[in-house]
Protein backbone atom coordinates (compact mmCIF):
# COMPACT_ATOMS: atom_id res chain seq x y z
CA UNK A 1 0.00 0.00 0.00
CA UNK A 2 1.40 3.08 -1.11
CA UNK A 3 1.30 5.94 1.65
CA UNK A 4 -0.86 8.86 0.71
CA UNK A 5 2.34 11.31 0.87
CA UNK A 6 3.73 9.77 -2.41
CA UNK A 7 2.89 11.49 -5.11
CA UNK A 8 4.01 14.17 -7.93
CA UNK A 9 2.80 16.84 -5.34
CA UNK A 10 4.67 15.86 -2.22
CA UNK A 11 7.99 15.35 -4.41
CA UNK A 12 8.42 12.00 -3.22
CA UNK A 13 8.10 8.87 -6.07
CA UNK A 14 7.19 5.82 -5.91
CA UNK A 15 11.03 4.76 -7.11
CA UNK A 16 12.33 6.77 -4.43
CA UNK A 17 10.04 5.45 -1.86
CA UNK A 18 10.64 2.44 -2.70
CA UNK A 19 14.56 2.70 -2.88
CA UNK A 20 14.17 4.03 0.25
CA UNK A 21 12.50 0.88 2.10
CA UNK A 22 14.59 -1.72 0.55
CA UNK A 23 17.84 0.51 2.09
CA UNK A 24 15.68 0.46 5.22
CA UNK A 25 15.37 -3.71 4.81
CA UNK A 26 18.80 -3.97 4.09
CA UNK A 27 20.19 -1.77 6.98
CA UNK A 28 18.16 -4.07 8.87
CA UNK A 29 19.70 -6.98 7.60
CA UNK A 30 23.26 -5.60 7.93
CA UNK A 31 23.05 -4.76 11.30
CA UNK A 32 21.60 -8.45 12.13
CA UNK A 33 25.46 -9.87 10.24
CA UNK A 34 28.01 -7.10 10.99
CA UNK A 35 27.62 -7.38 14.91
CA UNK A 36 28.01 -10.99 14.85
CA UNK A 37 31.26 -10.88 12.53
CA UNK A 38 32.99 -8.37 15.17
CA UNK A 39 32.16 -10.72 18.36
CA UNK A 40 33.71 -13.11 16.23
CA UNK A 41 36.41 -10.72 15.35
CA UNK A 42 37.41 -9.55 19.10
CA UNK A 43 36.84 -13.06 20.20
CA UNK A 44 40.05 -13.77 17.68
CA UNK A 45 41.13 -10.83 19.40
CA UNK A 46 41.53 -12.70 22.55
CA UNK A 47 42.44 -15.47 21.49
CA UNK A 48 45.55 -14.09 20.20
CA UNK A 49 46.15 -12.38 23.38
CA UNK A 50 46.31 -16.23 24.83
CA UNK A 51 49.14 -17.13 22.10
CA UNK A 52 51.38 -14.05 23.03
CA UNK A 53 51.44 -14.65 26.49
CA UNK A 54 52.33 -18.49 25.74
CA UNK A 55 54.34 -17.63 23.29
CA UNK A 56 56.07 -14.71 25.45
CA UNK A 57 56.67 -17.84 28.10
CA UNK A 58 57.85 -20.95 25.79
CA UNK A 59 61.25 -20.41 28.24
CA UNK A 60 59.48 -19.97 31.18
CA UNK A 61 60.18 -23.06 33.66
CA UNK A 62 57.19 -24.96 34.91
CA UNK A 63 54.96 -22.82 32.40
CA UNK A 64 51.70 -24.26 31.28
CA UNK A 65 49.70 -23.39 28.13
CA UNK A 66 46.19 -21.83 28.08
CA UNK A 67 43.65 -22.76 24.64
CA UNK A 68 40.52 -21.24 24.53
CA UNK A 69 37.25 -23.02 24.11
CA UNK A 70 34.64 -20.84 21.91
CA UNK A 71 31.49 -20.93 22.42
CA UNK A 72 28.66 -19.32 20.05
CA UNK A 73 25.73 -17.22 22.06
CA UNK A 74 21.90 -16.72 20.45
CA UNK A 75 20.79 -14.25 23.22
CA UNK A 76 17.07 -14.51 22.69
CA UNK A 77 16.56 -11.14 22.20
CA UNK A 78 17.98 -12.06 18.60
CA UNK A 79 15.74 -15.46 18.61
CA UNK A 80 13.19 -13.33 16.07
CA UNK A 81 11.39 -16.55 14.83
CA UNK A 82 11.78 -20.45 14.75
CA UNK A 83 10.83 -22.40 11.87
CA UNK A 84 8.79 -25.11 13.03
CA UNK A 85 8.15 -26.68 16.32
CA UNK A 86 11.09 -28.56 16.18
CA UNK A 87 13.53 -25.98 17.19
CA UNK A 88 15.04 -24.74 13.40
CA UNK A 89 16.24 -21.52 13.58
CA UNK A 90 16.00 -18.91 10.68
CA UNK A 91 18.28 -17.28 9.09
CA UNK A 92 17.48 -14.00 10.73
CA UNK A 93 19.11 -15.19 13.49
CA UNK A 94 22.35 -13.49 14.98
CA UNK A 95 25.23 -15.81 16.79
CA UNK A 96 27.65 -14.15 18.98
CA UNK A 97 31.14 -16.10 19.04
CA UNK A 98 32.87 -15.32 22.31
CA UNK A 99 35.66 -17.25 24.28
CA UNK A 100 33.60 -19.39 26.85
CA UNK A 101 36.10 -20.44 28.85
CA UNK A 102 39.92 -21.29 29.05
CA UNK A 103 41.74 -24.76 29.73
CA UNK A 104 45.08 -25.53 30.77
CA UNK A 105 47.01 -27.39 29.18
CA UNK A 106 48.45 -29.03 32.52
CA UNK A 107 50.59 -31.94 30.25
CA UNK A 108 54.21 -31.94 31.80
CA UNK A 109 56.76 -30.09 29.80
CA UNK A 110 60.26 -31.31 28.77
CA UNK A 111 62.57 -31.84 31.66
CA UNK A 112 66.19 -30.50 30.95
CA UNK A 113 69.31 -31.34 33.11
CA UNK A 114 71.03 -28.29 34.56
CA UNK A 115 73.34 -29.83 36.83
CA UNK A 116 72.86 -27.14 39.70
CA UNK A 117 72.22 -28.98 42.99
CA UNK A 118 69.18 -27.23 43.87
CA UNK A 119 67.29 -27.53 40.35
CA UNK A 120 64.83 -29.84 41.10
CA UNK A 121 61.69 -31.28 38.84
CA UNK A 122 58.63 -33.55 39.05
CA UNK A 123 58.59 -36.15 36.83
CA UNK A 124 54.62 -37.57 37.02
CA UNK A 125 51.67 -35.74 38.92
CA UNK A 126 52.28 -33.26 41.63
CA UNK A 127 53.38 -29.67 43.21
CA UNK A 128 55.77 -27.95 44.59
CA UNK A 129 54.25 -25.76 47.56
CA UNK A 130 55.49 -22.43 47.97
CA UNK A 131 54.68 -19.99 50.79
CA UNK A 132 53.76 -16.82 49.66
CA UNK A 133 52.23 -13.48 51.66
CA UNK A 134 48.90 -14.60 50.35
CA UNK A 135 48.81 -18.33 50.65
CA UNK A 136 49.99 -21.53 49.62
CA UNK A 137 50.50 -21.80 45.88
CA UNK A 138 51.57 -24.45 44.29
CA UNK A 139 53.93 -24.60 41.33
CA UNK A 140 56.13 -27.19 38.30
CA UNK A 141 58.87 -24.93 38.10
CA UNK A 142 61.60 -26.17 40.77
CA UNK A 143 64.69 -24.04 40.13
CA UNK A 144 65.38 -22.97 43.73
CA UNK A 145 68.12 -21.45 45.28
CA UNK A 146 69.05 -20.30 49.14
CA UNK A 147 68.71 -17.23 51.31
CA UNK A 148 70.92 -15.86 53.72
CA UNK A 149 69.70 -17.38 56.60
CA UNK A 150 69.77 -21.13 54.44
CA UNK A 151 66.32 -21.92 53.85
CA UNK A 152 64.97 -23.01 50.33
CA UNK A 153 63.39 -20.35 48.66
CA UNK A 154 62.01 -20.05 44.66
CA UNK A 155 63.65 -17.21 42.82
CA UNK A 156 60.82 -14.68 44.22
CA UNK A 157 62.08 -15.68 47.37
CA UNK A 158 59.17 -17.41 48.60
CA UNK A 159 59.71 -20.39 51.23
CA UNK A 160 59.56 -23.98 49.36
CA UNK A 161 57.41 -25.96 51.68
CA UNK A 162 58.43 -28.93 52.88
CA UNK A 163 56.85 -31.96 55.06
CA UNK A 164 58.42 -30.73 58.08
CA UNK A 165 57.83 -26.76 57.33
CA UNK A 166 60.32 -25.08 55.50
CA UNK A 167 63.02 -26.57 54.27
CA UNK A 168 66.70 -25.36 56.02
CA UNK A 169 70.00 -26.50 54.32
CA UNK A 170 73.49 -26.39 56.24
CA UNK A 171 76.61 -26.93 54.06
CA UNK A 172 77.60 -29.80 52.65
CA UNK A 173 76.87 -32.79 49.72
CA UNK A 174 73.25 -31.84 49.28
CA UNK A 175 71.49 -35.04 47.72
CA UNK A 176 67.71 -35.34 47.20
CA UNK A 177 66.28 -38.67 46.49
CA UNK A 178 62.76 -39.40 44.05
CA UNK A 179 60.72 -39.36 46.84
CA UNK A 180 61.70 -35.81 47.82
CA UNK A 181 64.09 -36.91 51.14
CA UNK A 182 66.77 -34.34 51.49
CA UNK A 183 70.01 -34.97 52.99
CA UNK A 184 72.72 -32.92 53.85
CA UNK A 185 76.55 -34.58 54.26
CA UNK A 186 74.00 -38.34 54.47
CA UNK A 187 71.69 -36.93 57.10
CA UNK A 188 68.05 -36.69 56.10
CA UNK A 189 66.94 -33.06 57.17
CA UNK A 190 63.60 -32.67 55.56
CA UNK A 191 61.01 -33.80 52.87
CA UNK A 192 59.45 -32.00 49.94
CA UNK A 193 56.55 -31.70 50.07
CA UNK A 194 54.60 -32.28 46.58
CA UNK A 195 50.78 -31.83 46.98
CA UNK A 196 48.35 -32.41 44.58
CA UNK A 197 44.84 -32.83 43.32
CA UNK A 198 41.75 -34.30 41.95
CA UNK A 199 41.62 -34.02 38.42
CA UNK A 200 40.31 -31.84 36.42
CA UNK A 201 42.47 -29.60 38.13
CA UNK A 202 40.97 -26.67 39.08
CA UNK A 203 43.83 -24.25 39.68
CA UNK A 204 43.87 -21.05 38.93
CA UNK A 205 46.82 -19.41 37.52
CA UNK A 206 48.52 -16.36 39.94
CA UNK A 207 52.02 -14.91 38.82
CA UNK A 208 55.33 -15.98 38.99
CA UNK A 209 54.70 -19.52 37.54
CA UNK A 210 52.21 -20.38 40.57
CA UNK A 211 48.87 -21.51 40.64
CA UNK A 212 46.21 -21.53 43.57
CA UNK A 213 44.07 -24.24 44.84
CA UNK A 214 41.98 -25.75 47.16
CA UNK A 215 42.06 -28.95 48.68
CA UNK A 216 45.46 -30.53 47.88
CA UNK A 217 46.40 -33.60 48.94
CA UNK A 218 49.43 -35.53 49.44
CA UNK A 219 50.56 -36.53 45.52
CA UNK A 220 51.35 -39.99 44.86
CA UNK A 221 53.55 -41.98 41.84
CA UNK A 222 55.72 -39.06 41.37
CA UNK A 223 59.41 -38.90 41.36
CA UNK A 224 61.72 -35.48 42.36
CA UNK A 225 64.90 -35.29 39.74
CA UNK A 226 67.77 -33.41 41.42
CA UNK A 227 69.79 -31.15 39.17
CA UNK A 228 66.78 -30.92 36.30
CA UNK A 229 64.39 -28.38 35.86
CA UNK A 230 60.49 -28.84 33.90
CA UNK A 231 60.76 -26.47 30.89
CA UNK A 232 57.80 -25.09 29.43
CA UNK A 233 54.91 -27.33 28.02
CA UNK A 234 54.27 -24.08 25.37
CA UNK A 235 54.76 -25.95 21.61
CA UNK A 236 55.98 -23.47 19.40
CA UNK A 237 54.18 -25.47 16.05
CA UNK A 238 50.76 -25.42 17.42
CA UNK A 239 51.17 -21.85 18.57
CA UNK A 240 52.15 -20.99 15.05
CA UNK A 241 49.56 -22.68 13.42
CA UNK A 242 46.71 -21.28 16.16
CA UNK A 243 48.26 -17.51 15.20
CA UNK A 244 47.29 -18.58 11.33
CA UNK A 245 44.15 -19.53 12.05
CA UNK A 246 43.40 -16.14 14.44
CA UNK A 247 44.94 -13.91 11.66
CA UNK A 248 42.72 -15.97 8.86
CA UNK A 249 39.58 -15.91 10.40
CA UNK A 250 40.03 -12.72 11.41
CA UNK A 251 40.12 -11.37 7.71
CA UNK A 252 37.40 -13.33 6.69
CA UNK A 253 35.51 -11.75 9.55
CA UNK A 254 36.21 -8.65 7.97
CA UNK A 255 35.46 -9.81 4.68
CA UNK A 256 31.65 -10.54 6.08
CA UNK A 257 31.75 -6.95 7.53
CA UNK A 258 33.40 -5.09 4.58
CA UNK A 259 30.50 -7.48 2.45
CA UNK A 260 27.60 -6.44 4.44
CA UNK A 261 28.90 -2.83 4.38
CA UNK A 262 29.34 -2.85 0.75
CA UNK A 263 25.72 -4.35 0.53
CA UNK A 264 24.22 -1.00 2.44
CA UNK A 265 26.25 1.26 0.36
CA UNK A 266 24.51 -0.25 -2.81
CA UNK A 267 21.30 -0.15 -1.10
CA UNK A 268 21.59 4.07 0.14
CA UNK A 269 22.52 4.20 -3.21
CA UNK A 270 19.07 2.63 -4.70
CA UNK A 271 17.61 5.89 -3.19
CA UNK A 272 19.35 8.45 -5.55
CA UNK A 273 19.17 6.50 -8.88
CA UNK B 1 45.14 -1.75 21.03
CA UNK B 2 45.52 -5.03 21.31
CA UNK B 3 46.62 -6.93 24.01
CA UNK B 4 48.75 -9.46 22.29
CA UNK B 5 51.18 -6.38 21.03
CA UNK B 6 52.38 -5.78 24.51
CA UNK B 7 52.35 -9.30 25.78
CA UNK B 8 54.91 -10.74 22.88
CA UNK B 9 57.09 -7.54 23.42
CA UNK B 10 57.37 -8.57 27.37
CA UNK B 11 58.51 -12.16 25.68
CA UNK B 12 61.20 -10.67 23.05
CA UNK B 13 62.99 -8.30 25.83
CA UNK B 14 63.14 -11.35 27.99
CA UNK B 15 64.50 -13.37 24.87
CA UNK B 16 66.54 -10.56 24.44
CA UNK B 17 67.94 -10.86 28.29
CA UNK B 18 68.49 -14.34 27.91
CA UNK B 19 70.58 -14.05 25.05
CA UNK B 20 72.77 -11.24 26.42
CA UNK B 21 72.99 -13.73 29.21
CA UNK B 22 74.06 -16.36 26.85
CA UNK B 23 76.72 -14.05 25.25
CA UNK B 24 78.26 -13.23 28.48
CA UNK B 25 79.09 -16.94 29.44
CA UNK B 26 80.02 -17.47 25.90
CA UNK B 27 82.51 -14.54 26.10
CA UNK B 28 84.09 -15.83 29.67
CA UNK B 29 84.55 -19.40 28.14
CA UNK B 30 88.13 -18.89 28.94
CA UNK B 31 88.01 -16.48 31.94
CA UNK B 32 89.77 -18.73 35.10
CA UNK B 33 87.42 -18.92 38.02
CA UNK B 34 84.12 -17.79 36.08
CA UNK B 35 81.00 -18.98 37.03
CA UNK B 36 77.79 -18.90 34.70
CA UNK B 37 74.55 -17.05 35.36
CA UNK B 38 71.17 -18.88 33.53
CA UNK B 39 68.20 -16.28 33.35
CA UNK B 40 65.22 -17.52 35.62
CA UNK B 41 61.52 -16.41 33.87
CA UNK B 42 58.20 -16.12 35.23
CA UNK B 43 54.62 -15.12 33.94
CA UNK B 44 52.94 -11.93 34.63
CA UNK B 45 50.17 -10.81 36.38
CA UNK B 46 47.44 -12.28 35.05
CA UNK B 47 43.91 -10.27 34.31
CA UNK B 48 40.63 -12.13 34.76
CA UNK B 49 37.66 -11.82 32.63
CA UNK B 50 35.39 -14.53 33.77
CA UNK B 51 36.03 -15.71 37.57
CA UNK B 52 36.16 -19.88 37.79
CA UNK B 53 34.42 -20.83 40.69
CA UNK B 54 31.36 -17.76 40.75
CA UNK B 55 27.87 -18.79 40.03
CA UNK B 56 26.65 -19.00 36.76
CA UNK B 57 23.31 -19.67 37.64
CA UNK B 58 21.29 -21.26 40.52
CA UNK B 59 23.56 -24.04 42.30
CA UNK B 60 25.82 -23.76 39.42
CA UNK B 61 29.49 -22.73 39.05
CA UNK B 62 31.70 -21.67 36.50
CA UNK B 63 34.32 -24.40 36.17
CA UNK B 64 37.28 -22.85 34.82
CA UNK B 65 37.57 -19.03 34.26
CA UNK B 66 39.13 -16.69 31.41
CA UNK B 67 42.76 -15.53 32.26
CA UNK B 68 44.48 -14.10 30.11
CA UNK B 69 48.26 -13.55 31.29
CA UNK B 70 50.18 -10.28 30.52
CA UNK B 71 53.69 -11.87 29.62
CA UNK B 72 56.76 -12.74 30.94
CA UNK B 73 59.32 -11.14 32.96
CA UNK B 74 63.02 -12.33 34.22
CA UNK B 75 62.57 -13.22 37.63
CA UNK B 76 66.24 -13.70 38.31
CA UNK B 77 70.23 -14.19 37.03
CA UNK B 78 71.21 -17.06 38.57
CA UNK B 79 74.45 -17.76 39.21
CA UNK B 80 75.52 -21.08 38.69
CA UNK B 81 78.14 -22.33 41.15
CA UNK B 82 79.36 -25.47 40.17
CA UNK B 83 82.56 -26.30 39.54
CA UNK B 84 84.81 -26.00 36.48
CA UNK B 85 86.86 -28.19 34.86
CA UNK B 86 91.03 -28.33 36.71
CA UNK B 87 93.81 -27.18 33.88
CA UNK B 88 97.01 -28.47 34.97
CA UNK B 89 98.95 -25.07 34.59
CA UNK B 90 102.58 -26.39 36.39
CA UNK B 91 102.82 -23.08 37.20
CA UNK B 92 103.95 -22.72 41.62
CA UNK B 93 101.23 -19.92 41.82
CA UNK B 94 98.33 -21.21 39.85
CA UNK B 95 95.72 -22.25 42.61
CA UNK B 96 92.89 -23.81 42.46
CA UNK B 97 89.75 -24.51 45.21
CA UNK B 98 89.12 -28.18 45.39
CA UNK B 99 85.06 -27.83 46.81
CA UNK B 100 83.93 -24.84 48.42
CA UNK B 101 85.63 -21.76 49.19
CA UNK B 102 86.68 -18.39 47.90
CA UNK B 103 90.06 -16.86 47.70
CA UNK B 104 90.09 -13.59 49.71
CA UNK B 105 91.42 -10.61 47.79
CA UNK B 106 91.98 -6.51 49.87
CA UNK B 107 90.94 -4.83 46.84
CA UNK B 108 92.34 -0.84 46.64
CA UNK B 109 89.34 0.73 48.53
CA UNK B 110 90.34 -1.85 51.58
CA UNK B 111 87.15 -4.14 51.31
CA UNK B 112 87.84 -7.70 50.67
CA UNK B 113 86.74 -9.15 47.42
CA UNK B 114 86.09 -12.60 46.85
CA UNK B 115 87.34 -14.77 43.98
CA UNK B 116 87.61 -18.20 42.62
CA UNK B 117 90.12 -17.29 40.35
CA UNK B 118 93.51 -18.46 41.76
CA UNK B 119 95.97 -17.08 39.04
CA UNK B 120 97.91 -15.40 41.21
CA UNK B 121 101.42 -13.64 40.88
CA UNK B 122 103.80 -11.81 42.99
CA UNK B 123 104.46 -8.18 42.65
CA UNK B 124 107.98 -6.84 43.04
CA UNK B 125 107.87 -6.28 47.02
CA UNK B 126 107.09 -10.48 46.48
CA UNK B 127 103.52 -10.31 48.02
CA UNK B 128 101.17 -12.83 46.54
CA UNK B 129 98.75 -10.72 44.08
CA UNK B 130 95.98 -11.20 41.44
CA UNK B 131 96.45 -10.57 37.89
CA UNK B 132 95.17 -6.74 38.87
CA UNK B 133 97.84 -6.39 41.71
CA UNK B 134 95.27 -6.57 44.48
CA UNK B 135 97.01 -8.64 47.51
CA UNK B 136 96.06 -11.90 48.34
CA UNK B 137 94.03 -11.51 52.43
CA UNK B 138 95.80 -12.38 54.97
CA UNK B 139 99.18 -10.89 52.62
CA UNK B 140 101.70 -13.07 52.20
CA UNK B 141 105.29 -12.50 51.43
CA UNK B 142 107.49 -14.33 49.73
CA UNK B 143 111.54 -13.82 49.82
CA UNK B 144 113.07 -13.06 47.12
CA UNK B 145 115.45 -15.41 47.71
CA UNK B 146 113.18 -18.28 47.56
CA UNK B 147 113.95 -20.94 44.93
CA UNK B 148 111.19 -22.95 45.17
CA UNK B 149 107.50 -22.26 46.22
CA UNK B 150 105.16 -25.12 47.73
CA UNK B 151 101.71 -24.96 48.53
CA UNK B 152 99.93 -27.87 50.51
CA UNK B 153 96.42 -29.03 50.18
CA UNK B 154 95.38 -26.82 53.67
CA UNK B 155 96.88 -23.87 52.27
CA UNK B 156 100.26 -23.54 53.91
CA UNK B 157 103.04 -22.21 51.78
CA UNK B 158 106.69 -23.21 52.10
CA UNK B 159 109.59 -21.87 50.31
CA UNK B 160 113.51 -23.20 50.31
CA UNK B 161 116.16 -20.92 50.74
CA UNK B 162 119.76 -20.94 49.57
CA UNK B 163 121.86 -22.29 52.55
CA UNK B 164 118.79 -23.67 54.28
CA UNK B 165 117.86 -27.54 53.62
CA UNK B 166 114.75 -27.15 55.15
CA UNK B 167 111.63 -25.55 54.17
CA UNK B 168 110.31 -22.30 55.32
CA UNK B 169 106.48 -21.85 56.29
CA UNK B 170 105.76 -18.00 55.33
CA UNK B 171 102.25 -17.92 55.12
CA UNK B 172 98.45 -19.99 54.78
CA UNK B 173 95.77 -19.12 52.33
CA UNK B 174 92.67 -18.54 54.35
CA UNK B 175 89.26 -18.97 52.47
CA UNK B 176 85.68 -17.91 52.65
CA UNK B 177 82.28 -19.39 51.89
CA UNK B 178 78.89 -18.17 51.96
CA UNK B 179 75.69 -20.11 52.75
CA UNK B 180 74.22 -18.29 49.21
CA UNK B 181 76.80 -17.83 46.54
CA UNK B 182 74.24 -17.30 44.24
CA UNK B 183 73.60 -14.32 46.00
CA UNK B 184 76.89 -12.72 46.15
CA UNK B 185 77.46 -9.16 43.73
CA UNK B 186 79.80 -9.74 40.96
CA UNK B 187 81.75 -6.66 40.50
CA UNK B 188 83.78 -7.81 37.46
CA UNK B 189 87.19 -9.00 37.28
CA UNK B 190 86.49 -12.38 38.60
CA UNK B 191 85.43 -10.57 41.95
CA UNK B 192 82.53 -11.08 44.09
CA UNK B 193 81.42 -8.88 47.54
CA UNK B 194 79.03 -10.24 49.35
CA UNK B 195 74.99 -8.88 49.86
CA UNK B 196 72.54 -9.17 52.81
CA UNK B 197 71.68 -12.18 50.73
CA UNK B 198 74.76 -14.23 50.44
CA UNK B 199 74.57 -14.20 53.88
CA UNK B 200 77.88 -13.30 56.53
CA UNK B 201 81.07 -14.30 55.29
CA UNK B 202 82.46 -18.22 57.00
CA UNK B 203 85.96 -17.96 57.01
CA UNK B 204 88.28 -20.47 57.73
CA UNK B 205 91.33 -22.66 56.68
CA UNK B 206 91.54 -25.21 53.24
CA UNK B 207 90.64 -28.65 54.29
CA UNK B 208 88.53 -27.69 57.31
CA UNK B 209 85.12 -28.64 57.61
CA UNK B 210 83.01 -27.40 54.63
CA UNK B 211 85.97 -26.11 52.93
CA UNK B 212 87.66 -27.70 49.68
CA UNK B 213 91.59 -28.27 49.45
CA UNK B 214 94.36 -25.89 47.66
CA UNK B 215 95.95 -27.64 44.55
CA UNK B 216 99.06 -25.78 43.54
CA UNK B 217 99.92 -25.92 39.80
CA UNK B 218 95.68 -26.15 38.66
CA UNK B 219 93.76 -23.36 37.64
CA UNK B 220 89.76 -23.80 37.81
CA UNK B 221 88.83 -23.17 34.07
CA UNK B 222 84.69 -21.60 33.79
CA UNK B 223 82.28 -23.10 34.04
CA UNK B 224 80.83 -22.59 30.55
CA UNK B 225 79.49 -25.48 28.48
CA UNK B 226 79.89 -24.30 25.14
CA UNK B 227 77.50 -27.16 23.65
CA UNK B 228 74.60 -26.08 26.34
CA UNK B 229 74.92 -22.35 25.81
CA UNK B 230 74.79 -22.87 22.02
CA UNK B 231 71.49 -25.04 22.31
CA UNK B 232 70.00 -22.04 24.71
CA UNK B 233 71.29 -19.53 22.40
CA UNK B 234 69.28 -21.48 19.87
CA UNK B 235 66.46 -21.71 22.01
CA UNK B 236 66.32 -18.48 22.93
CA UNK B 237 66.74 -17.12 19.38
CA UNK B 238 63.49 -19.02 18.29
CA UNK B 239 61.68 -18.08 21.15
CA UNK B 240 62.59 -14.25 20.23
CA UNK B 241 61.42 -15.18 16.36
CA UNK B 242 58.38 -16.69 17.33
CA UNK B 243 57.24 -13.44 19.76
CA UNK B 244 57.98 -11.44 16.38
CA UNK B 245 55.37 -13.48 14.45
CA UNK B 246 53.25 -12.59 17.28
CA UNK B 247 53.69 -9.13 16.85
CA UNK B 248 53.42 -9.50 13.30
CA UNK B 249 50.21 -11.43 13.57
CA UNK B 250 48.54 -8.40 16.10
CA UNK B 251 49.81 -6.10 13.53
CA UNK B 252 48.31 -7.80 10.45
CA UNK B 253 44.75 -8.18 11.98
CA UNK B 254 45.02 -4.39 12.88
CA UNK B 255 45.46 -3.61 9.27
CA UNK B 256 42.73 -5.90 8.67
CA UNK B 257 40.69 -3.79 11.09
CA UNK B 258 41.74 -0.86 9.71
CA UNK B 259 40.75 -2.41 6.15
CA UNK B 260 37.27 -2.56 7.19
CA UNK B 261 36.26 1.00 6.46
CA UNK B 262 37.54 2.50 3.07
Amino acid sequence: MRPPWIGKESGIDLAEYQGLYCSILIGGIMNKGIYPALSGGIAYEKMLSLIANNVANINTSGFKADRPVFKVDMPSSSQDTYMGGNGEISSNDKFFTEIDTLFTDFNPGVIKQTGNTLDMAIEGDGYFVVNTPEGARYTRSGNFTLNASNTLITADGNMVMGENGPIILEQGKILIDSEGGISVNGNEVNRVKIADFDKPYNLVKDHGNMFTGSNERPAEGYKVLQGAMELSNVNPVKEMASMIEVLRGYESYQKVMTTLDEISARANEVGRV
Amino acid sequence: MMRALYIAATGMAAQQLNIDIISNNLANVNTAGFKKSRGDFQDLLYQTIRMAGAPSGTGTQIPSGIQIGSGVRPASVQRIFTSGDFQNTQNALDLAVEGEGFFQVQLPDGTIGYTRSGAFKKDSSGRIVTSDGFPVEPSINIPSDALNTTISANGTISVLQPGNPLPTEVGTIQLARFSNPSGLNSIGRNLFLPTAASGEVIGGAPGESGFGTIAQGFLEASNVNIAEELVNMIVGQRAYEINSKAIQTADEMMRTANEVKR
